[in-house]
C-alpha cells in the first residue's frame, strides 16, 4: 500500500462511516457501537467483538427527535437521539453509552423511554457503561467492576469469556494503534503534510475500521507521506468535539491551518497508551477514569498542562475556542484557559454558544478571518 | 394594605430562618465556627449530626438575588470572562468569594469553610468547585461524592424507595455510596476534632422520616381539599424551612403544626380562592423572584396552583425507612443516590408527576422550562406527553431563571390565562 492509498483507504472510511460498519457487519462482524472516546475498546475486541464509533452528523436532523428531546440539548446529541430512531446506526448488535458526559447520560434515557412512545422505531439495543472519573481510589475500583460486568454483558452477545491474557492482548493491540497514531500526527503537528480536514479524518477513520487495517494504512501513510503543504498559520481547535470537519474547512478556508486538534474526536484519542502491566483490568480501569480527556475528568489543572504541552508540541500561533450552542460545562475552564494563553503571548478567538443545525457560517468565516488577520505571523 | 392573612406557621417558619442567619452570622462569621459549604442534594445529615452548619448552594443564591445582588455579580462573571450561556444563578455564591468585597455579599460574605461538598451529577460541579477551593486559598477540600447511575429505572419509584430502596437503586451502587459517605465522614472528624455519634445519626435519620410523614399528611390534606386551604408560596415557605433543617426536631414539630393549622382551616372551610374552579401543577424550578405569580388567576379565572416540585418531595423524595440493626448510613445513601432521576429525568419524573396531578386532583399544569439552567429542562416534553395522554392539559412557559428582569410578566399572565380558557374551562 502506497502512502496515497493509505490515506485514501482511510478519508474513505471516514467519509463513509456508515457504509464502512454496515460491509463490515455484511462481512460477519458482530458491531459493537459506541459513543465518545471513554468505552473500552480493549473489552470489545477481548471478548472477539468489533467496535465503531459512532458519531452525529450536522447534516441529519429527525423530527421525529424533536418531538422528544428539549433543543438545549448538544446538537450532537439530537443528531445521535435521531439517527438511532431512524435506524442510521441498524448494523450495531448493540450500542454502549458511556456516563462521562451528563447528555449522552440523558441521551441514554431517552432512549429508554422509546418503546413506550414510538413502539416501531428500530432502536438498537443500549448498554449504559457507567464510567466514572473523579480521581479517587474507590472510583477506581467502582470502574474496575463495571469493566468486569461490561466484559459480561459482551460475552452474551457471542464473545468468548475475557481472561487476563486476552485482555492483556487488546491493550497491546490498541495501544499499537494509538502509537501509530502518534507516529502518523507529526504529518499535521510537525511539518505540516496533512491539513487539519485530513488529520480529522485520519484520526476518526481509526475508530470506524477495524484496529489491524487501520494499523496497516496509518504505518503506510506514515512511512510514505504526502509533500509538505505550503505554510499557513498553524491553529489549535479547542472545545466543543469536531466529529465533523466543516468548522475546520471554514477555518481552513479563511487560510488558516488546524494543527492540532483538542477535543474528544481529535488528538487526545491517542495521548496516553494503557499501561501494560500485569493488572490489565486495573491498568484499563485507570486509563480510562484518568488519563482521557472528558467533560467530567478531573482535576482541571491536569487537563490544562496537556493542553499547553499540545499547543507547545505542535507550535501553534494560536488557538481558537468552538463551543456549542449549550455548553453549559467547557466555558468554566475557558477562563483559566485564556490566562494560560496569555501568559504565553498565544493569541486566542472564543467562538461560543455555536449552533450545530444550520451554523451561521457567514458570521463564523468573518470572525476567524479577522482572527488569523490579527495573528502577526501570517504570511505577506 | 389588605390584612395579613398568611398562616402562623408561615410567620413561624420565616421567622426561624431569621435566627438561623442570625445564628450563623454571629457563630460562623464573626465567631470562626466551622461551617460547611455544599450542594442541594448531598447528605447534610452528616453535618446536622455533628452540629456543623451547612450553607446550602440554592439557598445562598436565592439570598443574593433576594437582595438584588445578582446583576452585580453576573457583570463579575461577564468581566473574568465566564461566558452569558452559562448555568449562572447557582454560582452565584461562587462569585462572591472571586469578588471578595465581604461588604457587599449576604451576611458578610461567605468565610472559609471547612470544605466544599459537591455531588457530580452534572458536568461542572467539580470545576467551579476546584476554582472556588482555590479562591479561597486552595487548602480547602474540594470534596466530590461521584454519582453512579441506574441501567434501568425501576417504576413506579415513589412506592418503591421508602422501603424498597436496597433493591430499587442497587446494592453495588449503594455500597459505592456508602463508601463515599464513610470518606466525607472521617475527614470532617479528622478537621474538626469531633466524633460522630451512630446514635446521633440514627436520630436524624429518624426525625428527617417523620417530618417527611407530616409532609405526606399536608399532602393528603390539601390534595383532597376542594377548594384549597393553603396558597402555594406558603407551602413553599413552611416546606422548604423544614427541608434546610430536616433533621432536627424543630422541622418535625414545625410541620405537625403547620398540618395543625390545614385541618383547623378545613374546619372552618377556610379556602385562599373560595371561587376555585381550576387547579394547576407548577411542574419545575420555582419561580422563586415572583411567587405572586402562583396566585394570579384566583380572581380572574377561579384558577389555583395547588402543587410544585417541592410540595411533597420532603416525603415522596426523602424519606428512607430502615429496620432496627440496619445501618443508617445505608439508608443516607439511598436518600440522594438517585435524587436527580427522579426529579429531572424522562421516565422517573414523568411518571411521578402524573401521580401528583391525580393526587392534588389537578385540572391542568404549567411546565416552566428554564433557560441558561438546561439540567433542569431536561424530560420536560416527555413529562408533558405523559400529562397529557393521561388527560392532563399542559402548557410551556420558557423563561429565565437567572434574571427576572427577562420575565415579561403581562405576557405570561395572558398566556396562562388563555391557556386556562382554551384547554381547561372550555
Ligand atoms: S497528567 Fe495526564 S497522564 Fe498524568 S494523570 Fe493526568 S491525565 Fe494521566
Ligand atoms: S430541584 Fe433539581 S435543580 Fe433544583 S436543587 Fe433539586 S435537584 Fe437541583
Amino acid at each position: 500500500m502506497t502512502g496515497a492509498e493509505a490515506l485514501a483507504r482511510l478519508t474513505a472510511a471516514y467519509d463513509d462511516r456508515l457504509g464502512e460498519a454496515r460491509r463490515r457487519k455484511a462481512a460477519g462482524a458482530t458491531i459493537v457501537g459506541y459513543f465518545l472516546n471513554s468505552v473500552p475498546v480493549e473489552l470489545i475486541v477481548a471478548v472477539g467483538l468489533d467496535p465503531v464509533r459512532l458519531v452525529g452528523d450536522p447534516g441529519r436532523r429527525a423530527s421525529i427527535a424533536d418531538r422528544y428531546m428539549e433543543e438545549y440539548m448538544d446538537g450532537e446529541v439530537r443528531s445521535i437521539f435521531g439517527s438511532m430512531l431512524t435506524g442510521d446506526f441498524d448494523f450495531a448488535d448493540l450500542v454502549v453509552i458511556p456516563r462521562t458526559s451528563e447528555v449522552y447520560l440523558q441521551l441514554y434515557y431517552f432512549l429508554r423511554e422509546m418503546p413506550r412512545w414510538e413502539p416501531d422505531a428500530p432502536v438498537p439495543e443500549t448498554y449504559l457503561f457507567d464510567l466514572l472519573q473523579s480521581p479517587h481510589w474507590l472510583t477506581a475500583r467502582w470502574d474496575e467492576s463495571r469493566m468486569r460486568s461490561f466484559a459480561k454483558r459482551l460475552e452474551t452477545l457471542g464473545g468468548r469469556p475475557v481472561d487476563d491474557g486476552a485482555l492483556a492482548e487488546a491493550i497491546r493491540l490498541c495501544n499499537r494503534l494509538r502509537s501509530a497514531l502518534q507516529a502518523a500526527s507529526s504529518l499535521w503537528r510537525g511539518e505540516t503534510r496533512l491539513d487539519g480536514i485530513d488529520a480529522l479524518k485520519v484520526i476518526g477513520a481509526a475508530s470506524v475500521l477495524a484496529p489491524e487495517d487501520a494499523i496497516a494504512a496509518l504505518d503506510a501513510l506514515a512511512a510514505d507521506p504526502p509533500e509538505p503543504l505550503p505554510s499557513a498559520p498553524r491553529l489549535l481547535l479547542k472545545g466543543s468535539p469536531q466529529s465533523d470537519p466543516h468548522v475546520t474547512a471554514l477555518i481552513e478556508a479563511a487560510g488558516g491551518r488546524v494543527v492540532a486538534h483538542d477535543h474528544v474526536a481529535g488528538d487526545p484519542t491517542f495521548r496516553a497508551l494503557v499501561a501494560e502491566n500485569d493488572a490489565p483490568w486495573e491498568a484499563l480501569a485507570g486509563h480510562y477514569q484518568r488519563h482521557i480527556l472528558g467533560p467530567r475528568v478531573h482535576p482541571q489543572a491536569d487537563q490544562d498542562a496537556h493542553f499547553i504541552a499540545l499547543a507547545q508540541e505542535a507550535a501553534i500561533d494560536g488557538v481558537i475556542f468552538f463551543h456549542d450552542e449549550w455548553d453549559d460545562t467547557l466555558g468554566w475552564e475557558y477562563p483559566d484557559q485564556r490566562q494560560l494563553l496569555e501568559a504565553r503571548g498565544i493569541p486566542s478567538l472564543f467562538l461560543k454558544r455555536q449552533p450545530y443545525f444550520d451554523p451561521p457560517a457567514e458570521d463564523q468565516r468573518a470572525a476567524i478571518s479577522d482572527f488569523l488577520s490579527q495573528i502577526a505571523k501570517v504570511p505577506a | 394594605m389588605t390584612e395579613d392573612t398568611r398562616m402562623a406557621a408561615t410567620h413561624a417558619a420565616n421567622a426561624y430562618q431569621k435566627a438561623g442567619q442570625a445564628r450563623f452570622r454571629e457563630e460562623v462569621i464573626a465567631g470562626g465556627a466551622p461551617y460547611v459549604i455544599a450542594e442541594a442534594v448531598t447528605p447534610h445529615e452528616i453535618f446536622h449530626a455533628l452540629d456543623i452548619p451547612v450553607i446550602s448552594l440554592p439557598w445562598y443564591s436565592a439570598i443574593i438575588s433576594a437582595k438584588q445582588l445578582s446583576p452585580y455579580y453576573f457583570g463579575l462573571m461577564d468581566k473574568l470572562g465566564y461566558h452569558d450561556g452559562l448555568p449562572r444563578y447557582g454560582s452565584l455564591p461562587f462569585m462572591t468569594t472571586l469578588d471578595g468585597d465581604r461588604d457587599r455579599a449576604p451576611y458578610g460574605g461567605l468565610p472559609k469553610p471547612l470544605m466544599i461538598l459537591e455531588r457530580l451529577r452534572g458536568d461542572f460541579g467539580q470545576k467551579i468547585g476546584e476554582q472556588w477551593a482555590r479562591a479561597f486559598g486552595g487548602d480547602v477540600p474540594l470534596v466530590s461524592l461521584d454519582s453512579s447511575s441506574l441501567a434501568d429505572l425501576g417504576s413506579p419509584w415513589f412506592d418503591r424507595n421508602q422501603h424498597g430502596w436496597e433493591e430499587l437503586y442497587g446494592s453495588d451502587r449503594l455500597d459505592f455510596q456508602v463508601e463515599q459517605l464513610k470518606g466525607v465522614i472521617a475527614l470532617t472528624e479528622a478537621l474538626t476534632h469531633r466524633a460522630l455519634d451512630p446514635e446521633e445519626l440514627r436520630k436524624v435519620m429518624h426525625l428527617v422520616n417523620q417530618a417527611g410523614e407530616q409532609v405526606d399528611r399536608a399532602k393528603r390534606l390539601i390534595g383532597g381539599t376542594k377548594p384549597v386551604p393553603v396558597s402555594l408560596p406558603e407551602q413553599l415557605t413552611n416546606i422548604m424551612a423544614a427541608t434546610w433543617n430536616r433533621g432536627g426536631q424543630w422541622a418535625v414539630d414545625h410541620l405537625t403544626a403547620y398540618c395543625d393549622e390545614i385541618e383547623e382551616r378545613i374546619d372552618k372551610g377556610y379556602a385562599i380562592c373560595p371561587n376555585e374552579k381550576v387547579r394547576l401543577l407548577w411542574v419545575n424550578n420555582g419561580l422563586w423572584f415572583n411567587t405572586g405569580f402562583y396566585r394570579a388567576f384566583e380572581e380572574s379565572h377561579g384558577a389555583t396552583f395547588v402543587w410544585s416540585m417541592y410540595s411533597n418531595f420532603l416525603s415522596d423524595g426523602y424519606r428512607k425507612y430502615f429496620d432496627d440493626g440496619v445501618d443508617p448510613l445505608r439508608a443516607l445513601a439511598a436518600r440522594h443516590i438517585s435524587m436527580n432521576e427522579q426529579l429531572h429525568l424522562p421516565g422517573w419524573m414523568a411518571e411521578w408527576i402524573v401521580q401528583q396531578a391525580k393526587d392534588y386532583q389537578c385540572d391542568g399544569a404549567v411546565v416552566l422550562v428554564p433557560i441558561g439552567d438546561r439540567m433542569s429542562s431536561f424530560g420536560t416534553k416527555i413529562c408533558q406527553l405523559a400529562l397529557e395522554q393521561a388527560g392532563i392539559p399542559t402548557l410551556e412557559l420558557t423563561a429565565s431563571m437567572v434574571d427576572s428582569r427577562l420575565w415579561d410578566n403581562d405576557a405570561m399572565i395572558a398566556k396562562v390565562g388563555r391557556f386556562i380558557e382554551e384547554r381547561i374551562a372550555a
